[in-house]
C-alpha cells in the first residue's frame, strides 16, 4: 500500500482513511505494508507494517504535502533549503518542481519494495500514482488506485493540468479505481477518461468511539454556535459559509460563527466578514488538530459543510459523531450515506441560510438529526469498508 | 350470505412548495395568502391523477354497475381537499363521481374536511371539519352520510364516541391483528363507551392483495386473476357477514399502473364474485342497517391502517412530527378566533386548514425500512428534514399574519 499520510499527522480525511482500512485489512487478515515517504513514528495502522522511505532504506524529507499548490510548494521548498534542513539520501536533491518530486519519491518506493513479496498494489492518490505504476511494470502485480480527492474537486476553477496528467496516468494504468463514493465517481468519470467498468466506491466511515471524549452540553446563557472546519480554498466554500452567517444574524442577531482552518483564502474571508459587517459574530480559530478537532465540534450547536465539492467529508460524520446536526451539501460523497443530515446545494445561500436558522430553532429538529445520526453511523464502520476492498482485491486477483 | 364491502379513498392533500419563501435576507414581510401551497405542482398531480385513475376507474365502476343490474356495489371517501381540487382543475373527474353517486349503488361516507389529525388533539376542530364535510358530501352527492371513516382509519373509543355523538351510525376501521386478537374482521363491533355506532373493520390481507401486492412479481400469489381472488373471497366462513376491502383509490392506475393489468382485474372481478351465491356487494351503510355487532372492542390506543405497525407512528413518530403537529394546533384556537372576528381573517383559517392534512407530516417521517420507500414515494421532499423546516417557516409565517390580523383588528376597535 502506497500512501502519503497516516493519521494522526494529516491535512485531511485521507490519512485517516488510510490508517483505519489498513488496520481494519490487517485484522480481517490481509497482509499490508504501508509505505510513506517521510514516518514520524507514532503512525496508527494497526498490525500494518509501516515502512518509511528515510527510515528504513533512504529517507525522503521530503517537503511535499497533498493538497498544496505548486507555488506553496516553491515558496515552502525555498525556505527548506534556505534552512538547510536535513534531507539525507538523495544524492541528486530535490527536483525543480512538485512534479519531479513525486517522480523521484516513486523511484525510491520502487527500490524500496525490491524485496518484498506481494500480490497486489494499492496506491492512494495521485502522489502515488506514479510509484505504483512503476512496481506494477517491473512486477506485473495488478495496480489498485485510490482516489480520495482529484484535482478537480480540490481545485475546480484552476485544476493543474500537470498534476491531472499524473491522475490520469495512474487511472489509464490501474487495474480498478476505488472511489471514496459514488458523487466522486460521477466526477471522475466525467472528467477523466475513464471506464466506469473498472472504478468501484468504498465510502469512507468513522470510528465506533469517535466523539466519545466530548458532549455536547451547551450552556444555556451562550449565544448559539455554527461551525465551519476545513481548509480555506475555493473547494470548501467558506466564503458560502460567510453569506449565509450574514443572512442568519439579520433574523437572528446573537449567533456565533466559527471558522476553523487555514489555507489561502483566509484574507478573503477577514475581508469579506468585514464587507458584510459582520466580523464581531465571526471568530477564526486557525488550524485545529488531534482532540481539537472533537471539542471543537462539541462546543457548536450545528456543523456546516459548505463544500463545492466534496468526494466524502468524513467531517460530517465527525461533527455528527459529537452530537452536533450537520448541514451538508448535496456536493458531497457523505451526503449519500449520510440520511441524518439537513442537506442543500452548495449554492444555493438562501437555502442554507434558512437551514441554520431551523436546526437553531427547533429542538426537535436537532433532537432527530443525532438520534437518528447516532443510529446511522453504527453501520458506518471502518470494517464494513476494508471487507469491500478485501472483495475488491479478490475481484482483482481472480 | 357474505357481503364484499369495497371503499376507496380518494384524497389529495394541498403540497407545500420548496422554493417561494421570502429568503432570509429579505425582510420579514410576509407572503402573499396561500403563496407557499405549490399550487402549479398541485393542480398537474391532480390532472395526472384524474387521466390515470379517477376518470377509467369511475368507468370500469359504472361500467360493473350497469353490466350486474345494479348488484355491485362500493363506497367513496373524498376528502374535502381533493373535492376542492377536482372542482378547480379536473371537474370532469369530480363529474364522473356524480354519475356513481346517481346509480344509488355508491355509498359516499364522511370524514374529516382536511383529511386532518384534528381527532387527536382538537375536538373542537374535529366537529368542525366532520360537519362541514357532510354538508359538502349531502350538497354534491345527494345523499346524508350516516358512515365515517376517520383519516387513514384513526379510531379509538374516544374517536368513535365523539362520531356517535356527531349521528353517525358506522365507523370504518382497521382490523389490526392487535386489536382483534383471535377475533374476525368479517363482523360488526362496537367500540367501548358506544350505544349505537357500527364498527366496520377492514380486512387488511384481501386488501393488501390488491393494493399492494397485486403488481409484486416476487409475490407467489403473482400474478392475481379476478377469479382466483373471488375464490379466495370464498374461503371466509360463510357466517361472516362482510369482507372489508379498503383501500386508496389511486391504487387503480397510479400507484399501480394501468398496464399492471389493475384495472381490468377490477373490471372483471365482479362477475366472478356474483357467479358465487354465497357472495354480493354491499355499502357500509347497507351492512349497517342488517348487521348487529357481535361483541365490544377496547381501543386505548389509537389503531390505524398504516404501515407494519398499524398506529400513529407514520405521523407522530419522530419528535419533529411531534413538534410540528403540536405547534399546528396551537394555533389552532387563536386562527378560529380571528376568523371569527374579521371576514379578513377567514382565509387564514381555510389556510391553516390546509396545514392540518396529515401528509404534511407524513412527510417528515423518518422511518426506516420497508415503510420508508412508501414514505418516500409519496413525499415531494427531498428529506423528511426539508419538509419540516419547509413546514415550520409556512406556520411561521402563518403565526405572524394571524397576529398582525388581530391587532389591526383590535386597533380598528380602539379608533
Amino acid at each position: 500500500m502506497l500512501g502519503w499520510e497516516l493519521s494522526p499527522h494529516l491535512t485531511g480525511g485521507m490519512g485517516i482513511a488510510c490508517s483505519r482500512l489498513a488496520r481494519s485489512l490487517t485484522q480481517q487478515g490481509t497482509q499490508v505494508l504501508f509505505v510513506l515517504p517521510h514516518a514520524m513514528g507514532d503512525e496508527e495502522a494497526g498490525s500494518a507494517d509501516v515502512r518509511a522511505c528515510d527510515r528504513s532504506v533512504r529517507p525522503v524529507d521530503s517537503s511535499l504535502r497533498p493538497y498544496q499548490t505548486r507555488s506553496q510548494y516553491e515558496q515552502q521548498r525555498e525556505r527548506l533549503v534556505h534552512q538547510d534542513l536535513p534531507r539525507s539520501g538523495f544524492q541528486g536533491g530535490y527536483g525543480a518542481n512538485l512534479i519531479d518530486e513525486v517522480a523521484r519519491y516513486a523511484d525510491v518506493v520502487s527500490d524500496l519494495c525490491r524485496d518484498d513479496e506481494f500480490d497486489l498494489i494499492h496506491a492512494h492518490d495521485w502522489m502515488t500514482y506514479a510509484a505504483g505504476l512503476r512496481i506494477k511494470a517491473r512486477t506485473g502485480k495488478p495496480l489498485v488506485c485510490h482516489v480520495h480527492s482529484s484535482e478537480r474537486d480540490r481545485r475546480p476553477f484552476d485544476p493543474d493540468p500537470e498534476i491531472e496528467r499524473r491522475e490520469q496516468a495512474g487511472f489509464d494504468g490501474a487495474d480498478r479505481i476505488v472511489c471514496v463514493s459514488n458523487f466522486a465517481q460521477e466526477a471522475l468519470t466525467d472528467h477523466y477518461d475513464v471506464d466506469p467498468v473498472r472504478v468501484r466506491t468504498v465510502h469512507n466511515a468513522i470510528d465506533a468511539d469517535y466523539g466519545d471524549s466530548v458532549a455536547w452540553d451547551p450552556d444555556p446563557a451562550r449565544p448559539p454556535r455554527v461551525l465551519f472546519l476545513g481548509r480555506l480554498t475555493e473547494q470548501k466554500g467558506p466564503l458560502h459559509f460567510l453569506e449565509a452567517a450574514s443572512q442568519v444574524l439579520n433574523r437572528m442577531p446573537l449567533v456565533e460563527f466559527r471558522v476553523s482552518g487555514e489555507g489561502e483564502l483566509l484574507e478573503d474571508c477577514k475581508r469579506r466578514a468585514r464587507e458584510l459587517g459582520i466580523e464581531e459574530s465571526v471568530r477564526f480559530t486557525g488550524f485545529l488538530q488531534g482532540s481539537e478537532v472533537p471539542r471543537m465540534y462539541a462546543d457548536c450547536d450545528a456543523y456546516v459543510m459548505p463544500s463545492v465539492s466534496e468526494p466524502f467529508g468524513l467531517t460530517a460524520l465527525e461533527a455528527l459523531a459529537c452530537d452536533v446536526p450537520v448541514l451538508l451539501c448535496r456536493q458531497s460523497g457523505a451526503a449519500e450515506v449520510l440520511k441524518s443530515s439537513v442537506q442543500f446545494d452548495h449554492w444555493d445561500v438562501d437555502d442554507l441560510a434558512r437551514k441554520i436558522l431551523a436546526v437553531l430553532r427547533f429542538p426537535a429538529l436537532r433532537q432527530q438529526l443525532v438520534v437518528a445520526g447516532r443510529r446511522e453511523l453504527r453501520s458506518l464502520g471502518w470494517d464494513a469498508s476494508a471487507l469491500r476492498l478485501q472483495h475488491l482485491y479478490e475481484e482483482v486477483l481472480g | 350470505m357474505t357481503s364484499v364491502v369495497f371503499y376507496f379513498q380518494v384524497h389529495q392533500p394541498y403540497r407545500l412548495g420548496h422554493t417561494p419563501f421570502a429568503s432570509a435576507k429579505e425582510t420579514r414581510e410576509p407572503c402573499a395568502p396561500f403563496a407557499r401551497f405549490d399550487d402549479a405542482e398541485n393542480e398537474r398531480i391532480v390532472r395526472r391523477v384524474a387521466e390515470r385513475c379517477y376518470l377509467p376507474m369511475n368507468q370500469v365502476l359504472l361500467d360493473a354497475i350497469d353490466k350486474t343490474d345494479g348488484r355491485f356495489a362500493c363506497s367513496f371517501s373524498l376528502s374535502g381537499t381533493v373535492l376542492q381540487q377536482l372542482e378547480d382543475w379536473a371537474p370532469e373527474a369530480l363529474d364522473s363521481f356524480v354519475k356513481l353517486a346517481d346509480t344509488g349503488r355508491v355509498e359516499f361516507l364522511c370524514e374529516t374536511s382536511h383529511h386532518s389529525l384534528c381527532a387527536l388533539i382538537d375536538e373542537t376542530e374535529f366537529r368542525a371539519q366532520a360537519i362541514a364535510q357532510r354538508d359538502r358530501i349531502e350538497s354534491l352527492f345527494g345523499v346524508r352520510p350516516t358512515t365515517f371513516r376517520n383519516t387513514e382509519l384513526i379510531f379509538d373509543n374516544r374517536i368513535a364516541q365523539l362520531l356517535e355523538g356527531l349521528g353517525f351510525d358506522q365507523l370504518l376501521g382497521e382490523g389490526a391483528d392487535h386489536l382483534l386478537q383471535w377475533r374476525s374482521p368479517s363482523y360488526a363491533y362496537r367500540a367501548h363507551g358506544c350505544e349505537r355506532l357500527k364498527l366496520l373493520l377492514r380486512s387488511y390481507v384481501y386488501s393488501d392483495d390488491i393494493a399492494f401486492r397485486f403488481s409484486n412479481r416476487e409475490w407467489a400469489g403473482y400474478p392475481l386473476m379476478a377469479d382466483t381472488f373471488a375464490g379466495w373471497l370464498d374461503e371466509v366462513p360463510e357466517a361472516a357477514p362482510f369482507i372489508g376491502l379498503f383501500m386508496d383509490y389511486e391504487t387503480f392506475g397510479e400507484h399501480q399502473p394501468a398496464d399492471t393489468g389493475v384495472l381490468d382485474f377490477m373490471a372483471y372481478l365482479p362477475g366472478y364474485v356474483l357467479e358465487n351465491p354465497r357472495l354480493d356487494f354491499s355499502t357500509p351503510a347497507e351492512i349497517g342497517a342488517r348487521v348487529e355487532p357481535v361483541g365490544e372492542l377496547d381501543v386505548q390506543r389509537p389503531v390505524s391502517w398504516a404501515d407494519t405497525e398499524r398506529d400513529l407512528s407514520a405521523w407522530l413518530g419522530n419528535p419533529m412530527q411531534r413538534e410540528a403537529h403540536r405547534a399546528l394546533y396551537e394555533l389552532g384556537p387563536k386562527v378560529r378566533r380571528a376568523a371569527d372576528q374579521s371576514p379578513v381573517a377567514a382565509s387564514l383559517l381555510a389556510e391553516w386548514r390546509r396545514l392540518t392534512t396529515s401528509d404534511h407530516v407524513y412527510y417528515m417521517a423518518t422511518k426506516h425500512h420497508s415503510d420508508a420507500e412508501v414514505h418516500e414515494y409519496f413525499s415531494p421532499f427531498a428529506s423528511p428534514y426539508d419538509a419540516f423546516i419547509i413546514f415550520m417557516n409556512v406556520l411561521d409565517d402563518l403565526s405572524s399574519r394571524v397576529d398582525r390580523a388581530t391587532m389591526s383588528d383590535s386597533r380598528g376597535e380602539v379608533s
